[in-house]
């Protein structure tokens, strides 16, 4: 039950974070790190698939109804994102003994190189998916490419400060 | 029928994913309509009232440009203002109110949220329908345009600004009255596009674009840009002209918000012809 309360605390943290910070950072006009899918990224392996995807539309919903931006779009990436979790963490893993006995995708417990790929892959297509959504039309397609490619490391950049953060606090 | 049952179950990971997914888009297509006003009037109010305190922070740290651009306003309007003259001849002058009745009326609104590198921005100002601000009213900085009022809420409203693909402004060329349609082409905040301009007529690098004053929202003569490059378009016989904007849009904090006292009675007018 405590394990429930602090995922609802967490992913509440997150989304407020994301829209009254994160969202105001505009790096170069256009590049802020969507720091909250992390909590897509590190739900328990054993979760179902149902409402993994029921749970990533939420969040990118929330997002969507407080920053004030075109509806909808947060919530169409997320919601993509947590459809393609279980079928990347097949797809960066050797084998199913890899993840099997492990609660959560985690730098410290999976290794720090499995876990950046497994969120690199999906980060990346949460930031393609939403730059195209955005801009809403395959014209200036590799400029909108680029945007997505830089947004990703920028991305990544904040989910390896948000992971390096949580395990020293735990490992404490 | 059972089979059917245990098809969908099979596949109910899909079916939710796909109903979510084609839902999200139903709402980024349909953003401009009820979507977005039901959620001008809740979740705005909400980070309306944060982003303001947010900004009594952050608006310390620009004091000293805001400073330059308030001196620099206030010689524009000393400039005009009566006491700065010399009256040379020795007419008398008077007013009659039957013969000036005022247009329009500006009100000081601040802005509390802005952005520039999306396709479509938005502005958020800190007045709304309790300091009578309604929607469709102009938006206008000290250098130039800046975009409408698109939703009011009690106390704030958004204004959907000229860098949106919505957005179209009747425009037109100060130095020889041509008329045109300024819009945004979503590459670089700075510069947008005039259009509708025949290619026979005589554009010049440097000429100045205002509004034309043709629509009920915008005054006349008000400042837009200025024209940066001149292009014939290949396709058809209009010029591609770019137009670089007076206002900074990413530096506004504060704007104007100008009421057009006769509107309604225009808008009544014109409407019986539109249907």
């Amino acid at each position: 039950m405590t394990n429930y309360l602090k995922y609802i605390v967490r992913s509440i943290l997150l989304v407020f974070f994301q829209v009254f910070i994160l969202n105001n950072i505009d790096l170069f006009g256009f590049m802020n790190p969507f720091l909250y899918v992390v909590f897509i990224l590190i739900l328990p392996f054993k979760i179902k698939h149902t409402p993994l995807v029921i749970l990533s539309f939420l969040m990118g919903y929330f997002v969507d109804l407080l920053s004030g931006n075109i509806m909808g779009i947060h919530a169409a990436s997320a919601v993509l994102l947590g459809f393609l979790r279980p079928s990347i963490i097949r797809l960066v893993s050797s084998s199913q003994s890899d993840y099997e006995n492990k609660y959560a995708p985690n730098a410290i417990s999976m290794g720090g190189k499995w876990f950046f790929t497994y969120a690199g892959v999906l980060v990346f297509v949460y930031n393609l998916s939403y730059f195209f959504l955005e801009h809403f039309t395959f014209s200036g397609f590799f400029k909108t490419i680029f945007i997505a490619i830089a947004n990703t490391a920028f991305t990544l950049l904040a989910i390896f400060i948000y992971e390096y953060l949580r395990n020293r606090r735990s490992s404490r | 029928m059972q089979n059917l049952i245990a098809f969908l179950w099979k596949y109910l990971t899909v079916i939710v994913f796909l109903l979510l997914y084609v839902f999200s888009i139903v709402l980024i297509v349909q953003d401009s309509n009820f979507q977005r006003r039901a959620m001008v009037t809740t979740a705005n109010q909400f980070s309306g009232s944060v982003l303001q305190r947010w900004d009594n922070v952050s608006g310390y740290f620009h004091l000293k440009s805001k400073n330059e651009y308030l001196a620099l306003h206030n010689a524009l309007l000393l400039n005009r203002d009566p006491s700065s003259y010399i009256i040379t001849s020795d007419s008398v002058f008077t007013t009659n109110d039957t013969l000036y009745r005022q247009q329009f009326n500006y009100k000081v609104a601040k802005v509390i949220s802005n952005s520039t590198g999306k396709q479509n921005n938005y502005l958020l100002i800190n007045k709304g329908r309790n300091q009578d601000i309604q929607p469709d009213q102009a938006v206008l900085s000290p250098q130039g345009i800046v975009g409408i009022v698109k939703d009011v809420s009690d106390n704030f409203s958004s204004v959907l600004s000229l860098l949106h693909s919505d957005a179209r402004i009747s425009a037109k060329v100060l130095r020889n009255g041509y008329i045109g349609t300024v819009i945004w082409d979503g590459k670089d905040y700075r510069f947008g596009k005039l259009l509708d301009i025949p290619y026979h007529l005589e554009i010049k690098v440097g000429d100045t674009v205002v509004t034309s004053g043709y629509s009920t929202v915008f005054p006349e003569n008000v400042q837009i840009g200025t024209v940066q490059g001149v292009k014939p378009n290949i396709n058809d016989n209009f010029y591609d002209l770019k137009v670089q904007f007076f206002t900074d849009f990413n530096r506004i904090s504060e704007v104007y918000v100008v009421k057009n006292n006769f509107k309604t009675e225009i808008d009544s007018l014109t409407s019986k012809y539109k249907k």
